[in-house]
This record gives structure tokens, sequence and C-alpha cells, in this order.
């Protein structure tokens, strides 16, 4: 009886590790999968003596472009070769209904459910430890991705997303080189992951890890009131008091250029939360932070390729000061970061050659 | 028998130890903001830390001034102990007319053209005394203990 109850225990103490082990194997994979994105990046580099942009065209003059994300110039470089060459035939055969008859060479908008490419799935995009990969497919929505390219420290407008406030890797309109990056590519960000959205009601959700908060009252845009959007009783949570609300937009749609679908800030410490000002145009500025189900913090794939895990405990500096690209002008383009070694790492040349060690 | 009961015990409390990992240590901190008297509702308090390796902390008031702090990072409500000056603010959009402009909660956006979603833009406004919004000005100064910390911010034009 001892024995038994001794054995019982003792495999109560082992259960724990074996579930530690399962999940460090996730990480691990998950490391993979950014380190291929990042490999991605250094042959694009190679091909084309420079980085893809965060809105990148797809089209020709003569028939117009379609924008999209800067994962679709990555996708001949980690072996999805299949869904460039469906958008390049278009037809028919590129929709899902099998009637509509697309455009070659000229995808659909990133939104339309109906366009097979936007449909294909690929093993890569998604984190292992992700819960919501499996999800059905919502209007607007047609497939999910965790992973999101460093836009630096600095938020900029929703829709116009002002290009000179883009102080890390990706901007619109402009390409990146590895030479533009002065603070060393050993200590910049590229790459890292974002939790999957799933809605509630509607496009709502309360969910902290994965909403976009919104505030129909106003704030500063300072990390601080980007933290005040979480509930203290249930810190998982964003509160539903202060006028705050969530959009379950994040991670949904993994071919769009939009800045909550492409992208992240080293604005909020891993695994807070993202929010918005939504409604007037200058505020209208998201700040999107990095989240996972890892234990402890998020993957991120520095420029030079190499995956490190950063913590939730990381650094993040002067918290007080507006994250938006109004409020700070003093920051400019090449300014120092005021959030510490993570804002330094988010931005590509700031005088900042910070490591994370 | 004794000797297995110990072994399991001492395993146990190894187990225990080892599950402490990198975190953020905080001391629970909440408190009420009072401005002239009456309690403020929905004003962003920062605690500005006063020391090199301290934290940023922050919170939002509910309808009856009160507020729980948040660090970021932290696992738990609270802010690390040590010096803070304290921020209050309450920014409000002002249209034309002087009037606090009030936005509507958005159900749905039209995916398809975000850019006709954007409202107007409109000047903000603090309707707390501009001092307490800077951390040169303000005379909001805590100490943040190991302890369950409660502050009444008073706020005096």
């Amino acid at each position: 009886m001892v024995v038994i109850a001794i054995i019982g225990i003792l495999i109560a103490l082992l259960l724990p590790a074996v579930q530690a082990a399962r999940e460090a194997a996730r990480r691990m994979t998950c490391s993979n999968n950014l380190r291929q994105y990042g490999i991605a990046a250094h042959t694009h580099h190679d091909a084309y003596q420079k980085l893809p942009t965060l809105e990148e065209k797809m089209g020709n003059d003569s028939i117009g472009y379609t924008s999209v994300g800067w994962i679709m110039s990555l996708l001949p470089f980690m072996e999805q070769q299949g869904i460039t060459a469906m958008i390049e035939s278009g037809g028919t055969a590129a929709s899902m209904n099998g009637t509509t008859n697309y455009t070659p060479k000229r995808p659909a908008d990133t939104w339309v459910n109906n366009y097979r490419p936007w449909r294909m799935n690929f093993a890569i995009r998604h984190c292992p430890s992700e819960i919501n990969s499996n999800q059905p497919v919502l209007d607007f929505f047609p497939g999910t991705s965790n992973y999101v390219g460093n836009i630096g420290d600095c938020s900029s407008n929703w829709a116009t997303m002002n290009t000179n406030r883009l102080r890390g890797i990706f901007m619109r309109g402009n390409n990146r080189t590895f030479e533009t990056i002065g603070d060393g590519t050993s200590n910049t960000a590229l790459f890292s992951e974002r939790a999957v959205a799933i809605p509630v009601t509607g496009e709502q959700t309360r969910n902290a890890k994965y909403a976009l908060a919104y505030c129909s009252t106003t704030g500063n845009g300072s990390p601080d009131w980007i933290m005040s959007a979480i509930d203290p009783a249930n810190r998982n949570q964003i509160k539903s008091t202060g006028g705050w609300n969530g959009w379950a937009w994040n991670g949904r749609r993994w071919c769009c250029y939009q800045l909550c679908y492409s992208s992240f800030h080293t604005v909020m410490s891993p695994n807070t939360v993202s929010a918005i000002l939504w409604g007037s145009s200058i505020s209208n500025s998201p700040v999107l932070t990095v989240s996972s189900y890892h234990s402890g913090g998020v993957n991120l794939a520095l420029a030079d390729g190499s995956v490190r895990f950063i913590n939730n405990s990381i650094n993040t500096g002067t918290t007080s000061v507006s994250a938006w690209h109004t409020a700070d002008p003093a920051r400019g383009v090449y300014g120092a970061s005021p959030y510490g070694v993570w804002g330094a790492i988010g931005t590509i040349d700031s005088g900042e050659p910070k490591g994370l060690d | 028998m004794k000797k297995v009961l110990y072994i399991i015990i001492v395993l146990f409390a190894i187990f225990a130890v080892s599950c402490n990992s990198n975190q953020v240590p905080v001391s629970p901190v909440s408190g009420e903001v009072i401005y002239n008297g009456k309690p403020v509702e929905n004003a962003l308090i920062s605690f500005v830390p006063q020391s090199s390796n301290g934290r940023g902390a922050s919170a939002q008031t509910e309808s009856n001034g009160s507020f729980v702090i948040l660090t970021q990072g932290a696992t738990k409500n609270g802010a690390m102990t040590g010096k803070y000056k304290v921020l209050v603010s309450k920014l409000v959009e002002i249209d034309g007319n002087g009037n606090e402009v009030k936005r509507k909660f958005i159900e749905k956006i039209d995916h398809a053209n975000p850019n006709s979603q954007q409202e107007q833009m409109y000047p903000q406004k603090n309707l707390l005394p501009e001092k307490y919004a800077k951390e040169e000005t303000t005379e909001l100064i805590v100490n943040v203990e190991k302890k369950n910390n409660h502050f009444k911010l008073e706020l005096k034009d």
C-alpha cells in the first residue's frame, strides 16, 4: 500500500517535468521556424540585395498592383513556390468556388476568402505551442500565422503607415539592406511571434494575449497607458471599465501588409497586451506586442539569423513616454529608444549597439 | 519507512525551489485619486522610478477613484520596491465647441476600406492640473515598501 503511494507521489512529481519537456520541444520547433524565416530573409537579400518591405506589391503596371505582406516575398525562399505559382497563373483554379476568374499575376485583396492562395496552409506559419492555429475561416480572415516582422519602437498611423517613423527593419515603400542596420545585425530584431486571436462575439475578444485593445475614451500612447488596459482582477483579460474593449484581429490574415497582421513593436514587454486608440487619424496608431504560449517569454529572430528567447521580464526602459510618432518628435529616425534593452534591439540605427546579454 | 518519507520531502523541496524562474519582484500597490475632494474616474497613473534599476508601473482609476498598480513583466499585481514620482492625468478629446468627444463602440469595421473608418482628429485636453502630468513638476512622491501599499493621491489646483 505504502509502496503504491510512494510510486504515486513520484509519478506526480515527474508529470510536470514531462509536460515541461514537451513544451521545451515545441519551443525548439518554433525557434527552428523563426530560423527558417531568418534564412529566407538572408537569401532574399542575396538575390535582390535588399530585404522585403512591410507592404510588397504584386502585379504589373498594366493590370495594377495588390498590396501584400513581407511574407509573400519570402515564400520562394522557404519552399512555398506553389503558392506563388498559383498567383502567377490565376484563373478559376485560384478560386475556392471554382467559378471566380482571377487575374493572373495580380492577387486578390488579402481579405478575400474565395482566393485559394490565401487559403493555403504550410507548417512553418504556426508556432507548435499555438492553440488556435486550426480555427474556422472567418469573413475577411482567410488564414492565420504567428510570425511577425520588426517595425521598431515607434507607432505609426494604421492606414498610412507613416514611413519615416518606422524605426525597425520593415518600412513601407523603402527596402532596408543589412548595411543600413547600424547597430549591428546581432543587436537588431528581425522576426518574432504573436498568438493568433479568436473572437468571442463578432470581432471582439478580451483575451490580453492576443487582443488588440482599444480605448473609446482617450490616452497618451505610453506603455503605462497600454498596461492600464489589463484587468488587475484577471491579468489575462482586458478590463471592462475605462472604455476598454478588444479586437480579435491579430494574426488572422497571414498574407496581409496591415500592421496588426504583419508586424510587432519593441515597446511593451512580451505577453502583456497590444493597444490602439481607434478613431482619430493621428492617434490611430497600434502598439503591437509579441506573445506566445511558451512559458515566460517569446522566441525572436535577430537580423543575423540567430534565434533567442526573450523573457517577459526584459528591461523596457521609460514606460511613461508615448510610443505614438506624433508624441515624441525628438526621437526622430535615429534617436535613442526610451524603451531600454527591448527598444534598443528593435531600432536599426540609434547608436545603441546593445545586445541581449 | 521514515527514510523514504524524508527523501520524498527533500525531492519535493528541490522541485519547488527549481520552479522559481526569472521574474520581476513586486509588492502590491493600490490607492485612490482625489481631486478637489472628489474621486477621479479614468485617470492614468504612472509610477516613474527614481532609481536606475527600477521599473515603471501604471494603472487607470475606476469610477470610485480607486486603482491597482501593474508592472510589465511581473506575474503579480504591484510595483517594485523603491521611490517613485507619480504622474496623474486625465486626457479627453475636445471638439470645436469645447465639448468632450465620446467615441462610439465599434462593432465591426469595413475591412475592405479601413481608411473610411477614421474619424476626425480632435485636440487632447488634460482635465487635471498640468503639474501632475510631468515628472519635473509633480509633487506626488511615493515609496513602495515590501508590504501591502496603499496611497491616497490628493490633487489640488
